[in-house]
């Protein structure tokens, strides 16, 4: 059970300057937020933003990302990850912008997924809960179940 | 994932396992009784739902994230107007 956010924005305005403000550290800083670290569009760079947690969402509001391809011009590609804490992730995502000229300016095309249903669901579920809680409960079910 | 967005009947799902009938009825037992589907009479079946909490999840976080992504897009949006970039 996958599902994928898919956004478009039109901008007008050449796709080497849409290009530019999706990689330029400088620029970046203006209207990206990205502060903390220089960017570079370069696979392998990473970097982390923070947000406000959102512990209904099991989430220390903390994001991680990773530069995993880069076609100039063209698309730029960054896995996106968060937790309940570092290192514990319940989402593991990719975001993909795509460039594609269009009616003399440029079609920004935002893919971010996938967010998967059961194996996030059991993932916060079992962090919430921990191994030791859920082995109880299944436990007793099912000697209740069979005994 | 057999279980989706329609309810399936236990017999259905049996259908697709190779152990038992009954083999799968305890199975379904084990999982509505840990609260990861509902399990509901109709007529002469029983049909198995996945218990939604979880799957709110999913809408939660990609709520959270189109807002996210289309505030970026939106500020981009007003960066270029306001720097007056060559159109």
């Amino acid at each position: 059970m996958q599902r994928y956010i898919k956004l478009d924005w039109f901008y007008p305005y050449p796709v080497d300057t849409i290009w530019k403000c999706l990689t330029d550290p400088e620029i970046l800083k203006s209207w990206a937020g990205l502060i903390k670290k220089d960017f570079k569009p370069e696979v392998g760079f990473k970097w982390m933003e923070t947000s406000p947690p959102r512990p209904a969402l099991n989430w220390d509001g903390k994001m991680y990302f990773e530069v995993m391809e880069v076609v100039p011009l063209e698309k730029l590609v960054y896995s996106f990850k968060g937790g309940p804490s570092e290192g514990v992730y319940n989402l593991d995502t990719t975001v993909t912008w795509t460039l594609v000229p269009k009616d003399g300016g440029t079609e920004l095309q935002l893919v971010h997924g996938p967010f998967e249903g059961g194996k996030m669901y059991f993932a916060s579920y079992l962090m919430e809960m921990g191994w030791k809680s859920i082995y109880k409960r299944l436990n007793k079910v099912v000697k209740e179940q069979f005994v | 994932m057999m279980l989706s967005k329609e309810k399936q009947s236990i017999n259905a799902i049996a259908e697709n396992f190779d152990i038992s009938r009954p083999a799968v009825s305890k199975h379904i037992k084990i999982l509505e009784l840990a609260g990861f589907i509902m399990i509901k009479e109709q007529g002469r079946e029983r049909y198995c739902e996945l218990n939604a909490d979880g799957f709110n999840e999913v809408k939660e976080w990609m709520n959270y994230f189109e807002q996210y992504w289309l505030n970026k897009m939106k500020s981009l949006d007003d960066y270029l107007k306001k720097t007056h970039w060559e159109k």
